[in-house]
């Protein structure tokens, strides 16, 4: 091992340090279950409300007490079904074979944030 | 070397490399992007690296990403791989040439390996969603290039 290696995990640690905060931060409190599909939002419902989304016959996204999990996807792999429940902006659930992202936010700050 | 001797070398470290992607391949990783991977094939890439030559190591990494990840993970993991590995051999390169060790060098290795899959997730997805994994893959980024660099270290010194 050389000193500029060192350097390096230095650097990289330091970026960590920064990052991982930043995640943790900004994770907010939300109200609303958005769910885009490509890229596109598909829907957007209210956390509070007990329901059962299909999304594209690809998969169902189910909100209960208050949290937001993935029942059923058409992919084998059901990473996102493994995601586990959310109920704020910290997690999010993809499920990359059908493009579909899952992430909880405060509705009265869509308007001014962009991500 | 010979020309025929470097085909032959760079056939095998394909054929080797196509073993640790398979091998990685049966190993999830607890990231909920599916096709990411933790980078352990790598270590042949950077063996080619440090015993042949620049031209001879990307040879290996085009063999590597384009039998492992059209076998073993479809078409995203095909972006992925292919992110991934393009950038975590120029960080090799690079870090070489900035006197990184070997050790070093796998880690920066490593490290872009997992930023070039996140990238490609997040042209994938539209989304910077994937970027909530950053943390967690710069942090494996470093434990895998270590141990990946220690290795490979470890092999040439081995090897007459």
């Amino acid at each position: 091992m050389k000193k500029n290696d060192f350097f390096f995990i230095l650097f990289v640690l330091f970026v960590l340090a920064v990052s991982y905060p930043v995640m943790k931060y900004t994770a907010k409190g939300g109200d609303t279950v958005k769910i885009t599909v490509d890229g596109r939002l598909f829907s957007e419902k209210p956390l509070s409300e007990n329901c059962e989304i299909p999304i594209n016959d690809t998969n169902t996204a189910v909100i209960e007490n208050g949290t937001v999990y993935m029942k059923y996807a058409s992919c084998p792999d059901k990473l996102c079904i493994h995601q586990g429940r959310i109920r704020n902006s910290s997690k999010k659930i993809i499920c990359l074979p059908n493009k579909v992202v899952i992430e909880v936010i405060k509705k009265s700050e869509i308007d001014t944030v962009v991500r | 070397m010979m020309k025929s001797a470097r085909i032959a070398y760079i056939a095998v470290l394909g054929a080797l490399s196509v073993v640790f992607g398979y091998i990685e391949s049966l190993f999830p990783f607890p990231v909920a992007i599916p096709g990411v991977k933790l980078g352990i094939s790598n270590i042949v890439v950077l063996f080619a690296l440090l015993k042949m030559n620049k031209s001879d190591a990307f040879f290996v990494l085009i063999i590597k990403v384009l039998v492992c990840s059209l076998l073993f993970s479809g078409m995203n993991g095909f972006f992925y791989s292919v992110s991934g590995g393009i950038l975590s051999f120029l960080a090799m390169i690079s870090a070489l040439q900035f006197d990184l060790s070997e050790i070093g060098a796998s880690m920066a290795g490593g490290v872009f390996h997992n930023v070039g899959q996140i990238l490609a997730a997040a042209v994938i997805l539209r989304s910077l969603s994937a970027f909530y994994y950053l943390p967690v893959l710069l942090l494996s980024g470093i434990i895998v290039g270590g141990i990946v660099g220690i290795l490979c270290k470890t092999i040439i010194a081995r090897l007459k």
